[in-house]
């Protein structure tokens, strides 16, 4: 006898990976809550969380979309303008320091000296969602009171949400050096213009995302004693790195410290769970055939795959009927017209 | 050659009024092609170089209007579509929870111009489609107004403030506007002298009861306010060189 004896099958690397189909790996996702219909589910996150999001509304949760588009704005141009991605309108919060000061916006604990960024035409961009407006808002004014009710918004989300739904996208960042707030890009990329003396690259570490993962954990249970958290690694790749490092070291060194991170989490909090959706996508074992031909972006197929384990792990919450078959894997279906990806703007700007 | 002005209810005012202005009967054939509800789908074509209505009623009424199935390029046509705004100003959006940024007071949802933008192309889309499918197809084509909006009018029977449809109102009519003038196409607005410092129609001008239904009318406009579009009709189309 020895302590892997009684370990099962899926503690084995033999048949649990080696000997299985990728699509078959059973057993890598066991809740520690149930998720169900009857929960209400607040998501946000990076670009992929926008995918769960989707997932929970077409599969029926009840998903709390407190900035749901107006009526009469058609379907197509949701996207394109935030809406219909996220439990707000706050576009994609790559960072825990993002969803930190994001709430500390809200609650009016903390206003960034970064107000606005007005562009040579004049159309006004608010530096923490610079795309929410795909022109750019009319006035600061017009931007002053989007973003009131925007953050009145935010603020009734913690207090109505059962579960906290939030996908880890990055560790790097740029700061705002005057009083440390995050963007959620580089100035001078989607909109705002570049200065070394205003903005600083921020790569957080561990300790410093786990600070922040702890501290936004505290600010909801202060609100909502009963909130559960369901935390996810996204597993699409950095488009650049702001490091002196190869981009492929950068990004594993980021999904490596926002992965630990999320399983210190799930160790040390009971309402914390983590779903791997990194894992399910990016490990090698999978062959990067969710992944498009960039190697970067995830195909239909291999959202359809991670949100299949994961309503499959929720008995009773079912596969939604017209989620794409995985046998379809090999098709080359691009998704990433449908996910809006700030990030993915930095291609523009690569040499 | 044949003048023609179509398109959708609000050319029933012209109607009425084509008795009152001399030489209109000559000058001008007038007649709806069906309901604006209609504008909201797609409604016509080019089949053949042609332009057809792929819109059943519209298509009908287009044959039995003109006896033809297509738009002749040997006629003038005078579309009076694209400036009713009824469908997005009924939206219950605008009865209180929300307004046009600029308006909004600090407990409605402001509504930016880009998302009311986008609601007003939406809904003028297919509009668009058809006069830019006649102007491309070879038909000499003009837009015509359709009335003012109406202070007492169907939106604001249902609590539509105002200011909220006036704002709306003239941000789709300046949209329509320009996309008219970016393509060369003339507009023929309605008469000044028909509405208010607002905007709105005055009420001598607007249409009191729908006869055949004996039901107030809460949005076109009378058979005065028709004659006076349809004598800037004639004026308008004296100036084409066609």
């Amino acid at each position: 006898m020895n302590p892997y004896s009684n370990q099962p099958p899926k503690a084995f690397w033999r048949r649990a990976v080696s000997d299985v189909s990728p699509m078959e790996i059973a057993d890598i996702y066991e809740p520690r809550f149930k998720v169900d219909k009857s929960m209400r589910i607040v998501a946000a996150g990076s670009c992929f969380a926008q995918h769960i999001g989707s997932e929970f509304k077409k599969r029926g949760f009840h998903f709390i979309d407190a900035e749901p588009a107006p009526d009469g704005l058609p379907d197509k141009k949701q996207h394109d303008f935030g809406f219909d991605m996220y439990s707000a309108r706050f576009g994609n919060l790559y960072s825990v320091r993002q969803l930190v000061q994001l709430f500390a916006r809200a609650s009016g604990d903390f206003k960034p000296k970064e107000v606005a960024w007005v562009e040579a035409d004049g159309r006004v961009r608010d530096p923490f969602r610079p795309s929410i407006e795909p022109d750019g808002f009319a006035s600061l004014p017009e931007m002053r009171r989007d973003r009131a009710y925007h953050l009145g918004r935010v603020r009734t989300l913690l207090r109505r949400a059962d579960v906290f739904v939030f996908t880890f996208g990055l560790t790097e960042a740029w700061e705002c050096v005057a009083d440390g707030a995050i963007l959620p890009t580089c100035p001078g990329t989607v909109g705002g213009t570049f200065d070394a003396r205003k903005y600083r690259f921020k790569n957080f570490t561990y300790p410093e995302v786990w600070e922040d993962a702890e501290s936004f954990i505290k600010l909801a249970l202060s609100i909502n004693p009963d909130m559960k958290f369901l935390f996810t690694v996204s597993p699409v790749p950095l488009t650049a790195t702001a490091t002196d490092d190869h981009v492929l070291s950068a990004t594993v060194y980021s999904k490596s410290v926002l992965r630990a991170v999320c399983g210190d989490l799930r160790a040390k909090y009971p309402m914390v769970d983590y779903f791997p959706s990194f894992e399910l996508v990016s490990s090698h074992p999978m062959r990067a055939m969710y992944f498009m031909p960039n190697l970067r972006s995830v195909a239909t197929a291999g959202v359809a795959q991670v949100m299949n384990v994961f309503f499959k792990a929720h008995q009773g919450a079912g596969v939604a009927e017209d989620a794409p078959v995985i046998a379809k894997a090999a098709a080359v279906e691009d998704t990433s017209d449908d996910v809006v990806c700030d990030e993915a703007i930095l291609e523009a700007f690569g040499r | 050659m044949t003048v023609y002005v179509g398109g959708n209810s609000h050319c029933g005012a012209l109607k009425l009024g084509m008795p009152l202005v001399k030489g209109a009967d000559e000058a001008l054939t007038v007649n709806a092609f069906g309901g604006n509800t209609l504008e909201a789908e797609p409604f016509s074509e080019i089949r053949d170089g042609r332009v057809e209505f792929t819109s059943r009623p519209y298509a009908k009424t287009l044959q039995s209007f003109t006896g033809k199935g297509y738009f002749d390029s040997d006629d003038i046509w005078g579309i009076c579509q694209g400036t009713h705004y009824n469908r997005f100003l009924k939206n219950p959006l605008w009865r209180g929870p929300a307004a046009p940024s600029a308006i909004a007071t600090p407990k409605q949802r402001p509504i930016s111009d880009g998302v009311l933008d986008a609601i007003i192309e939406a809904d003028q889309a297919h509009v668009r489609t058809f006069i830019g499918q006649l102007k491309k197809t070879g038909v000499p084509v003009f837009a015509v107004s359709c009335a003012p909006v109406r202070r007492d009018g169907s939106a604001a029977g249902l609590g539509v403030p105002p200011e909220v449809i006036l704002a709306i109102s003239s941000r789709a009519r300046d949209q329509f506007l320009a996309w008219l003038e970016a393509h060369d196409i003339a507009f023929v607005g309605p008469p000044p002298e028909t509405m208010d410092a607002d905007g709105f129609l005055l009420p001598e001008y607007c249409q009191g009861m729908i006869e055949k239904l004996g039901l107030p009318d809460p949005v076109h406009a009378n058979a005065a306010y028709g004659a006076l579009m349809v004598q800037r009709i004639m004026d308008h189309v004296k100036t084409m060189a066609v």
